[in-house]
């Protein structure tokens, strides 16, 4: 059965074991997205949930353009981002910063830590195009920016990245790197 | 090294292999369902197999068993039937709702054919009751994905029909626990 039959099934008899069917296959996927994404572990359960509950309600104005799983990492995406500008972090670690990715034992830093270190603007655009593999146009779509946006805002978060990751001690992740 | 943009081939394979899927905590899924059930956005139960019997149940494919779910003689053709639950582990049959179409089906034909018969997919969001704790994630390695309640003379019928349920195609098991009369 597609998302679209699912979608289908759901919008006209609220039917729960095709919302069900819907969540069992993408949530794994978009609270991945959103946990390499979000600044706290609340603010991506958060915004997930939310992100739920609003396709929920916009579920028959889903037209099939993009893929189901795009278009709620969409809506994931902006409960994330009004949560940030409304400063909401239910745990009050706030945004981190790069002290807060030194380890204590100075091994090399993993690339999640070395993510979450950065700027959440640098993050998004880094995170959706090197590791989620969207194109400039998708982010753009997901982002509310212009592609051209998207590129030098990617060029910029691969300098910052790449001083991050090459600045933390330790052996190189792979063997016969070039790092 | 080939720098595109201005990462290694290491740092680009490094991120890359940051893309992986995330479970979500179980307690999300039973938030968002209870809040969108509150809200009257979700029809409980609508759907899956159940739905499938009580449809068949309604065109008139087998009398006697509306309003009475687990009482096999109504509309047995024989009267010394006996209860047996089919339960399905395993298999990617129900993990997504795949194949619920051929479950459906193959339930309706039971009940053609005469055979009572009621199910329910399972969801995985399930916690260990305790009577001096918080409940708490499952700790038993392998739950049932659904079930399915049938109505056979004995232990070999109700073998022989399991052999026949979509599930066993799909790298699930079927295991067949009578219930005590």
């Amino acid at each position: 059965m597609t998302d679209a039959d699912l979608v289908r099934r759901f919008v006209e008899s609220r039917d729960e074991s095709a919302f069900r069917a819907l969540y069992a296959r993408h949530a794994p996927a978009v609270y991945g997205t959103i946990r390499r994404l979000a600044d706290t572990f609340a603010d991506a359960d958060d915004a997930f949930q939310e992100a739920w509950l609003r396709a929920s309600a916009g579920m028959a104005s889903f037209r099939g353009a993009s893929a189901f799983r795009t278009w709620l990492t969409g809506i994931a995406l902006n409960c994330l981002r009004e949560r940030r500008r409304n400063g909401r972090h239910d745990w009050h670690e706030g945004p981190p910063d790069a002290s807060a990715a030194e380890p204590a034992d100075h091994r090399r830093l993993d690339v999640a830590e070395v993510l979450a270190a950065m700027s959440a603007p640098f993050r998004e655009v880094l995170v959706l195009h090197d590791v989620e593999g969207h194109t400039h146009e998708e982010i753009a779509d997901l982002l509310g920016i212009e592609p051209g946006t998207s590129k030098s805002r990617l060029s910029r978060a691969r300098s910052d990245f790449r001083r991050r990751w090459r600045a933390s001690p330790g052996p190189a992740p792979e063997e016969g790197s070039d790092v | 090294m080939s720098d595109d943009g201005n990462l290694t081939d290491a740092e680009r394979r490094a991120l890359a292999a940051e893309k992986r899927d995330v479970p979500p905590p179980a307690a999300l899924e039973t938030l968002i369902v209870a809040t969108l059930r509150r809200r009257g956005a979700l029809e409980r139960g609508a759907g899956g197999w159940r739905t499938a019997v009580a449809a068949s149940l309604v065109l008139g494919l087998a009398g006697g068993f509306v309003g009475a779910r687990f009482l096999p003689t109504a509309a047995s053709p024989d009267a010394t039937a006996h209860r047996f639950v089919l339960l399905l582990y395993a298999g990617d049959a129900v993990q997504d709702g795949a194949h619920r179409d051929e479950y459906e089906a193959w339930a309706r034909g039971l009940v053609a054919a005469g055979t009572d018969v009621t199910g329910d997919e399972l969801s995985a969001d399930a916690v260990e009751a305790s009577t001096t704790a918080a409940p708490a994630a499952l700790s038993l390695p392998e739950q049932p994905r659904g079930y399915f309640v049938i109505a056979a003379r004995d232990l070999n019928e109700a073998s022989r029909i399991a052999s026949t349920c979509p599930h066993l195609r799909h790298g699930g098991r079927v295991v067949v626990r009578p219930v005590v009369s």
